[in-house]
This record gives C-alpha cells, sequence and structure tokens, in this order.
C-alpha cells in the first residue's frame, strides 16, 4: 500500500498522526480523508510524526499546510518531528521548518505540547481572576 | 553498455494513476546508470510535479491523451522532456509561491513548478506543433 495513516489520541489531549509510504499526487486525497475529522476544532493539538514518509510532493505538503494552517486558525498547537533527510530537504525549498513547530523527536514535541498547555490553563486561569 | 540505454522514453496516458510507473521508470534509469540518491530523488519529484500538472491542467476536453516523457543521459547530465498535446500552457508564466509568510498565513498553491525550477537546473518551455515541450536538465557532476 503506498500509504497508510495511524492516528493515536495523547492522553493529555490531542492527537499523534503518523503516515507511512508516500504523500503524493495519488495519496494526497486518502491522507486528507483521514485528517479531516481533526480539522475545524477536532483537536486542540497535532504531533506529525513523519518517521514513515520517504517521499513527499507538492500535492502532500498541501495536505500537510492545510492541517497545519486550521490547527493554528483554531488556536491549537500543530508540531511536526522525525523527517527523513530528502522530507526535510522539501519542507526546507519551501521555508517551512521554523524552529518552534519542528522537533526531534515525539518525546520532544510532547514536552512542547505541555508547556503550551499550560500555558493556555494560567492564561484562562488569569483571564477568570481579572 | 550501448549508447541506446542511455535514451529512455515512457509513454502515459492522462491519468494520475499511471504516476507509479512514471516513478518506476525514472527510479530504474537512476539506478541502471549508478546516478546518486539525490539526483533520483529530485528528478522523481520534479517529474512527477510537471507530468501531474499535465495530467490535471492540461486538458479541457475528457477524452484520452498521452504523454511522452523522454529522459537522456550524456556526459554532463540527465535532459528530460515532457511532452504533450494539450492546451498551450506555460508552466512557468505561474507566479512564484510567497515564501516569507509564516504557514499559516499562506496561499497553498504554486508549489508544483516551483520544486521543478529549484530542483532542476535548466527549466525551458516551448510550444511546436500543437504541443508543450518541457525540458529539464539536471547536472550529475560538479561543473
Amino acid at each position: 500500500m503506498a500509504l497508510s495513516v495511524e492516528i493515536k489520541k495523547r492522553p493529555e489531549g490531542g492527537h499523534i498522526v503518523a503516515p507511512k509510504g508516500r504523500l503524493d499526487t495519488v495519496t494526497h486525497e486518502e491522507f486528507e480523508q483521514k485528517i479531516t475529522p481533526l480539522l475545524n476544532g477536532g483537536t486542540p493539538a497535532v504531533v506529525l510524526d513523519m518517521a514513515g514518509i520517504d517521499y513527499i510532493s507538492s500535492a502532500g505538503l498541501r495536505v500537510v499546510f492545510k492541517l497545519w494552517k486550521n490547527i493554528a486558525g483554531n488556536k491549537g498547537v500543530f508540531t511536526m518531528t522525525n523527517l527523513q533527510p530528502q522530507i526535510k530537504a522539501v519542507f526546507d525549498i519551501v521555508k517551512a521548518l521554523p524552529k518552534e513547530t519542528v522537533f526531534a523527536s515525539v518525546d520532544e514535541a510532547d514536552r512542547y505540547l505541555s508547556v503550551m498547555q499550560q500555558k493556555a490553563i494560567e492564561q484562562l486561569r488569569g483571564a477568570t481572576t481579572t | 553498455m550501448p549508447a541506446t540505454d542511455r535514451v529512455r522514453e515512457v509513454t502515459l496516458p492522462n491519468d494520475t494513476a499511471a504516476l507509479p510507473c512514471l516513478a518506476d521508470t525514472v527510479t530504474e534509469f537512476c539506478a541502471a546508470h549508478h546516478l546518486d540518491a539525490r539526483c533520483s530523488h529530485d528528478l522523481n519529484l520534479a517529474l512527477e510535479e510537471a507530468v501531474s500538472n499535465v495530467m490535471l491542467y492540461a486538458y479541457t476536453d475528457h477524452a484520452p491523451h498521452t504523454i511522452l516523457v523522454r529522459l537522456t543521459l550524456d556526459d554532463t547530465a540527465v535532459r528530460v522532456a515532457i511532452e504533450d498535446d494539450g492546451v498551450a500552457f506555460n508552466p512557468l508564466d505561474a507566479p512564484a509561491p510567497d515564501l516569507d509568510v509564516p504557514i499559516e498565513q499562506r496561499q497553498i498553491g504554486g508549489l508544483g513548478i516551483f520544486f521543478v525550477q529549484e530542483l532542476m537546473d535548466e527549466v525551458t518551455y516551448a510550444r511546436r506543433d500543437g504541443k508543450n515541450i518541457l525540458q529539464l536538465v539536471k547536472k550529475t557532476q560538479a561543473a
């Protein structure tokens, strides 16, 4: 199979999305279908674990960016991790490797999400006491 | 190795289901001529972008069409020609995407041909005898 997608809930909230195979013209619609439930407030946070992706083209990138934009637009946190070198090179060409989004491992992304979630809770507490 | 092995042609229907066949052809060609992984990856990606553009945008009828892809290896480069008989369309006319904007604010689109231009050393377009001809050059050794 050219693409399989595993999506797991994080115990602390949010989801880990782990696609395996290729994200290209042929498989991008399948990827989009799988991530659709996470859009529009479907999840507060995503770790996109790219360890299993060995090829990505613009069609695949468009779905990643759609998920990214949608999560951010709904005040969620989007992170990406485990990019293989040739995948990282493709994201680099389109300047899409911001430090605050790309992490070296799922553990690091998890820790970042916990910090962000703690900040969100503190903001809520701050807002309710004023 | 006979000189004819250094040219490989494949004809594809205008159907994205044929893209895996194209990828196999490119990968085999690169392996047969001992081109490195980076060269093989870049050719595969540029060809998927260029050919999928033709499949998705070059035809306004619903008739079957064929797209010709020719790979030629010479002493300095892999040269690729992509020929189709679709509507006159120069992919190089498309505006470059704005990459200095955070992802959250970007327009999604225009990336395909941008990759072709970034990954290939030369990209040229011509319209001849009712055909679009896109030519790509990927150098195989440091100049």
